[in-house]
């Protein structure tokens, strides 16, 4: 700014633009970290460490909006009928210590601004429109299958012209494959119960069939029946119970068990 | 912990579609006169985003020609009572600045009038009154809000060769 403003001197005095500019990215830095070791300018992560920094400059910046003043609308901005964004950053900016008390004491250490971005929306977004060759008007029918698929098989592949950056975060997803394949298996019953694949089936057995044919359906298992089968399914449901719980601490759901 | 993102978005709908499935949709628990009569032209979607954990989650979907603040803001609180109800606690939400959503805003208990005195960026959760569920206007759409204005300003400005902004 300093340069441009002796390049152009008939500009006048540009110091004003110049310290909003500063003011501004510093507001952006705060609400927009997504590195617990971040160490540029104000970019941190809420920390205990951080938290006294960030707010003294969070009070500067609020202070600073609060009386800004323009040619067009000599009075202050906060009644400026553009004043959303403004009044958007000050929100923000205040919100962020209580939502990281609240936090902590639901034991967080730090508190990573970018979750409230609203960049995970726009990126689910834009992997919708990415589904099915890209297209920036998605129909119903459009939208609704890819958000299906997008549910069960979430991985998202990001155009370079979206709204914003990719980030790494996962959508929760369960799968939702196969399950038609295991149920058919499972539930046909052969007439002698044993294990071995009768002819018919030997015969139409395709290498599709052995990819959807899981360890655990009757036909491929050769032990399927007896004490040691349910030793085995017992031992690996009291393993995965355990870790579950582990991860688990609603009362609510300790309850239905 | 969680965090709610709320755009009524982004995602427009040809108006031409003409089938069944392209009309405006509320699900069975929300009693619309307005299902099925017209086309659908946005999607508007709940998803729940991890603020201490790494994860996100679409909530749900409703196909939308234009949708109240009050509507929508009891769609909102049907999230959070859902969530409530499988111990999934929410610390905030998110929105983008149109006008709907800070009505919405006011309609769940938020005010965000910053020259009135009582300035409150967040409201109590419906479940829970106890708790507060902050509100955050997303920053990124704050930020070009802001771009926006200063753009403006900035042409003033040049032609008056003046500073863009003056703070006192």
């Amino acid at each position: 700014m300093k340069t441009v403003q002796e390049l152009f001197p008939e500009l006048g005095d540009l110091s004003g633009t110049a310290k909003f500019c500063s003011f501004m990215n510093d507001a952006f830095d705060i609400l927009n970290c997504n590195n617990l070791f971040s160490r540029v300018g104000f970019n941190l992560p809420l920390k205990n460490s951080t938290r006294a920094k960030l707010k003294e400059r969070v009070q500067e910046i609020e202070n600073y909006i609060t009386k800004i003043e323009t040619r067009e609308a000599p009075t202050l901005v906060r009644k400026w009928p553009r004043k959303t964004g403004f009044v958007g950053i000050i929100s923000c900016l205040r919100n962020i210590f209580p939502l990281f008390d609240k936090l902590r004491t639901w034991g967080a250490r730090y508190f990573l601004t970018s979750k409230i971005l609203q960049d995970h929306l726009e990126n689910f977004f834009s992997a919708v429109r990415s589904r099915g060759g890209f297209s920036n008007n998605p129909t119903c029918r459009h939208f609704r299958r890819a958000y299906k698929r997008l549910l069960t098989h979430a991985e998202i592949v990001l155009s370079n012209n979206g709204n914003c950056l990719m980030n790494e975060i996962p959508i929760l997803h369960c799968s939702g494959n196969s399950g038609l394949k295991v149920d058919s298996v499972l539930f046909e019953e052969d007439d002698e119960n044993d294990c071995e694949p009768n002819e018919e089936d030997k015969d139409n057995f395709t290498a599709a069939d052995l990819l959807s044919v899981h360890d655990y359906s009757r036909t491929t298992c050769l032990i399927a029946e007896g004490e040691y089968l349910h030793e085995v399914i017992t031992y690996i449901c009291g393993f995965i119970t355990r870790k579950i719980l582990k991860k688990i601490t609603s009362a609510k759901l300790l309850h239905l068990n | 912990m969680v965090n709610l993102d709320s755009p009524p978005n982004l995602l427009k709908v040809w108006k031409k579609w003409n089938e069944p499935i392209g009309y405006v949709d509320m699900g069975p628990d929300v009693r619309s006169d307005n299902d099925t009569q017209n086309l659908a032209k946005e999607c508007l979607v709940f998803m729940a985003v991890g603020i201490t954990s790494r994860w996100k989650l679409p909530l749900g979907y409703f196909a939308i020609d234009s949708i109240g603040s009050e509507q929508q803001g009891n769609l909102l609180q049907t999230c959070f009572s859902l969530l409530y109800t499988i111990d999934v606690k929410t610390a905030s939400l998110t929105l983008d600045g149109a006008a709907s959503n800070i009505s919405m805003c006011k309609f769940l208990g938020a005010k965000l009038d910053f020259h009135n005195e009582g300035f409150q960026p967040w409201f109590p959760h419906p479940e829970d009154t106890n708790e507060r569920v902050y509100v955050f206007l997303d920053p990124c759409h704050m930020l070009k809000l802001v771009r926006n204005a200063h753009k403006m300003n900035v042409r003033l400005a040049l032609r008056r060769s003046a500073t863009a902004f003056i703070a006192r």
